[in-house]
Parts: C-alpha cells; structure tokens; sequence
C-alpha cells in the first residue's frame, strides 16, 4: 500500500530523512518511531504531498507522491502533530466543508458526516466551535477531517500527545478500531501506545531507519541473555560474590532507578541464553543470608529495544536490522 | 472551480464571523460617508459621484490590506495550511478561491455605499452612465488592490507584515502618479503604472480596453506570483 525507496529530505545542510526505504502492507498499522527531531514529521509530510522529497521516491497504492501528488491526496487522511484546524468554525461546518473540499458526493454527505461524527464520538460537541473545545476533542476533530472521504490510508502524526490518560486510552482504541479496514500510520514517540496497537514499528533516527520489524522479532533480537529481576535485601558485594559464583551467571547489573522499598535493591542477573540459573540464584542468594523479596524473568521492554537502537552509546550495536 | 468555490464560501463565513467584515464596513462608509458630504453637499454642490470616487482610490488601499492580510499568512502562522495543502486541491484552486472571497466582501461593501447616489437622485440629476462606470472603477481598482494584498499574504506568516508590504507596494504605485509632473515618455509611464489613468478614466464614464487589460495583467500578475510563492514555501 505504501512504498518507500532511499527516501531523503534536506533542509539546508541538514539531513532530516536520510535514505529510508520500507513499505506498509494493506491493513496493517505501522508504529514510526524516534526521538524528537528524529525525521518523523518530515517523513509523514513527503507522504502526505506536503513537502517534495529530496531524492528518492514514495507511493501510496502504485501513485508516486510527487508526479501523482493529486491521486495520492484522494487517498489518504492526515492528522498533523499540532492538529491544525480553523478555530473560528463550528465542528460540523468544519467537517462539512472538508467534505466538500475532499470531493464527498452530495448524496452521500449527511450520511458520512453522522457517521464520522459518531465513530469519533463527537455527537455532543458538533455545534460548538473548535477554539473552545479541549485539546482531547480537537484531537477528534482531527481525526474526525483524516477519517472524511474514507481514504485508504491514514497517517496519524503523534495523536496522543497532550492528552489524559483516560483520552489516551479512547483514542488508542479508535485507532485500532481504525485498523479494520485502513492502512495506517502512527507516528509516536510513547512506546507502550506501539506494543498495544501496532503490527509492526519502523525505528528512525537522526533520519536514518534503525530498525523495521515487530516488537516480538526486536525482542528476540535484542536479548543477549536470559535476564532475571531479582530484589535483594543486604550487603550488596555479598551477593555480587554469590552469585558469580553460580554456574553460568554472565553479569549483575543493579537497577539503582528501580524501587528500593523495604530496603531490598533490584538487580537484573544476566545469564547465557541456553540456561537455566534461576533455582541456582534464590538458592545462592539463601545460602548467602541475604533476603529475596522478588524474583521473576525480565523481558526487554519497548523502551529498552528504543534505547538499544538509538542511543549513542550503544550505536554500533544498534546497527542491526532484519 | 468547484474547489475553488468552496474555499470561497469557507473564507467569506468566516469573514462575516470574525469583526474584520464590519469593522471594515464600518470605517468605509465612516470614512467615505464623511467626504460625501464634505465634497457633494458642503463644498461643490454638483451631483457627482466624482469626489467621492476620487477620495475611494486611496481609501481602497487599507481596506485591500485589511481584507487580505490573514488570508495565506493566518493559515501559515496557525499550521493549518498544511491540512490544506495535502488535500486534493491544486494551489491556484485554493489562491483564486481566497482572492474571490476577498472581492466578494469587497463589493458588498462597496454596495452599501450605493446610498450615496441614491441621494444624489433625489436632490439632483447625477449622471447615471458616469456613476455606473464610476462604480465600475472602484471594483477593478479593488480587485487589482485585492490581489496584491493575496500576494502579501502568501510572503509572511505575520498578518501584520503582510499588510505593511501590500501597504508599501500600493501607495508607492498610487503615489507613482506624483512621478507624472516630470512630463514626456517616463511620466506617462509612471501615470499608466498608478492606476490614475484608468481610474480617471471610468470615474470620468469612460471604458477604455487599454485600462480593463491592464487590471486584469495586474491581477493575473499578482495571483499567478501568489501561486508560485505558495509553490515555494513546500520546498523551504
């Protein structure tokens, strides 16, 4: 549905999207992750026509985005990271005429615009003008306009942002609701939101693609090690010499940013892949007197997998792609 | 033209639903109601709409840089430019389709100064023909003004910079009529580029297809720049 090949995007010197290439099949819904200023925007701007690319090329169903940019339009629904709409107008003038601007048959308008209206979830606030409504409902709004003319594509820039949670959630389950049906795009910098809705995540960053897998594949290919969180209360070098001691413990890291409650410590034991080392920890750690409070497999998290691939420290490993 | 109908309509709404369109109806009749008076019934006692027209051609100048400087510059400012953009709409649909909504407030407002020689009729015997082309005048000179100011408005993101330089640009055409005084070819050329000698010329109840081609080479002018600065502004 999508195809992206060597994409780039300079401003000035500047290098926002550095030769990206990936594709989005029909239907599925695609996390585009990265830091800030990472090439997100820009990427979701090529795509939508807004700004040409550099070099390189983007289609959406078969139409090159800059020789086809009109035939791309009629497929696709956008939501900008700001959320820019006319604050002056009501909410349903508004979506009137974004109907009518997205060329919505006469016939079939009334219809569309009620059913948009109610799948967003904006039948209360539908005659009240935009500039007054909470950020959570312009969001909708937002939506609502991407949604019109029901584009096959959606490509939905950050649309949490700046929401509460309950939002979060309601606009979390519209988008996978969504995905019935659309292709769709989320750009997020809010890695839970991606483990939840999406098939699969393109890593960017400094504008080069990290990574283009599923959270599951990441995972596996990021762990090094069988990992398991324990928490510990007592003298730290104590356990440290316990637990080098059991066979085929690789490392213990101690996770100072993790709860110290009732004064146990947590540290992340890694041990090598193939084994099993956790009867032989809570038996090292007994015998050692110390107390062990928790014990349970630590898995990488999103955040961890983000970290590993776009952190600086960690560059070369973070090279990897599948 | 169906695209650009419906950016119209959208402009001209809010327009009517902002103050922009009374209070520039207010000021215009304020303004040109006051020098009515002034010029018809206080000091030349002549049932002309001449003076009053005459004193329109400046007049129109603020009112073009009120009327148009949020047009591109508010949609630039506020990001919404950027739905608009990646909508199916060709960029001179979206241009012609604010520039029209532009003339249209224009015209009414230009229309509620049809009372003036509404008077004129019952207190005296105007001649219609030249009032007729007066007003005819008046709308081309605006159109012309309109679409410089849709010009500026494409150049800034600040609506008030956008009316500074349609400001600059248009009294420095008008007043190039100053330039006229040096006489010969120059000061012809300086009198045909003020607009003087078109306006001159149908508030004197004379159509003269010299003049409507060199309005319509200015609009066309401006509009087709205004396009192309847009154009631009996706490549920065």
């Amino acid at each position: 549905m999508i195809e992206v090949n060597n994409l780039s995007k300079r401003y000035g010197s500047l290098k926002a999207v550095n030769n990206i290439s990936f594709t989005v099949e029909k239907g599925e819904i695609l996390g585009f992750l990265g830091p800030n200023a990472a090439g997100k925007t820009s990427t979701l701007r090529m795509l939508t026509c807004y700004i040409p690319p550099t070099s390189g090329s983007a289609k959406v169903n078969g139409y090159d985005v800059f020789y086809d940019s009109m035939e791309v339009r009629k497929r696709i629904g956008y939501l900008p990271e700001h959320v820019p709409l006319y604050l002056d107008m009501r909410v349903n003038d508004y979506l009137d005429f974004v109907s009518r601007v997205k060329n919505v048959g006469q016939r079939d308008r009334d219809q569309l615009l009620k059913n948009v209206i109610g799948r967003c979830g904006l039948d209360t606030e539908k005659s009240r003008i935009i500039g007054t409504l909470s950020k959570g409902y312009r969001q909708r709004v937002g939506i609502a306009q991407a949604l019109i003319g029901d584009p096959e594509v959606l490509l939905l820039d950050e649309p949490t942002t700046g929401l509460d949670p309950r939002q979060i959630t309601e606009i979390r389950e519209l988008i996978k609701d969504l995905g019935q049906g659309h292709t769709v795009v989320l750009s997020t910098h809010i890695l839970p939101e991606v483990s939840m809705i999406c098939d699969r995540v393109v890593i960017i960053n400094k504008g080069k693609l990290v990574a283009l897998d599923s959270v599951a594949n990441l995972t596996k290919a990021l762990t090094k090690s069988q990992m398991t969180q324990i928490n510990v209360k007592g003298e730290s070098g104590r356990l440290m010499a316990a637990l080098k001691a059991v066979n085929g413990v690789l490392a213990v890291d101690k996770k100072p940013d993790m709860d110290i409650a009732d004064g146990g410590v947590t540290y992340v034991v890694h041990a090598e892949l193939d084994s099993d080392v956790r009867e032989a920890i809570a038996r090292a750690i007994v015998n050692a007197g110390l107390g062990l409070h928790e014990m349970r497999p630590y898995t990488l998290s999103l955040e961890d997998i983000f970290l590993a691939l776009t952190g600086d420290d960690v560059k070369g490993k973070g090279r990897k792609r599948n | 033209m169906r695209n650009a109908t419906v950016i119209a309509t959208r402009e001209l709404k809010s327009y009517f639903a902002s103050p922009v369109a009374y209070a520039v109806g207010f000021f215009f009749l304020l303004i040109l109601g006051g020098w009515f008076y002034f010029i018809t019934v206080a000091t030349q006692h002549e049932a002309s709409m001449k003076g009053t027209l005459e004193v329109l051609s400046y007049l129109c100048i603020p009112v073009a840089a009120v009327i148009t400087m949020h047009l591109f510059s508010e949609e630039r400012r506020s990001g919404t430019i950027e739905l608009l953009m990646t909508y199916p709409l060709q960029d001179w649909q979206v241009v012609f389709g604010k520039y029209m909504a532009s003339i249209v407030l224009y015209a009414f407002v230009l229309a509620l100064t049809f009372q003036y020689p509404v008077f004129l009729g019952i207190f005296g015997s105007p001649d219609w023909g030249m009032v007729l082309t007066g007003y005819i005048g008046a709308l081309l000179l605006g159109a012309s003004f309109l679409a410089m100011g849709v010009l500026s408005s494409a150049l800034s993101k600040s609506s008030v910079v956008a009316a500074i330089i349609c400001l600059l640009i248009l009294f420095g055409l008008r007043f190039l009529s100053a330039g006229s005084i040096i006489g010969g070819a120059l000061g012809e050329v300086f009198y045909y580029l003020s607009f003087s000698g078109q306006y001159n010329n149908f508030s004197n109840g004379l159509i003269d297809t010299r003049d409507i081609v060199y309005v319509a080479t200015f609009i066309l002018f401006s509009l087709f720049v205004a396009v192309r600065v847009i154009e631009i502004n996706r490549w920065k």
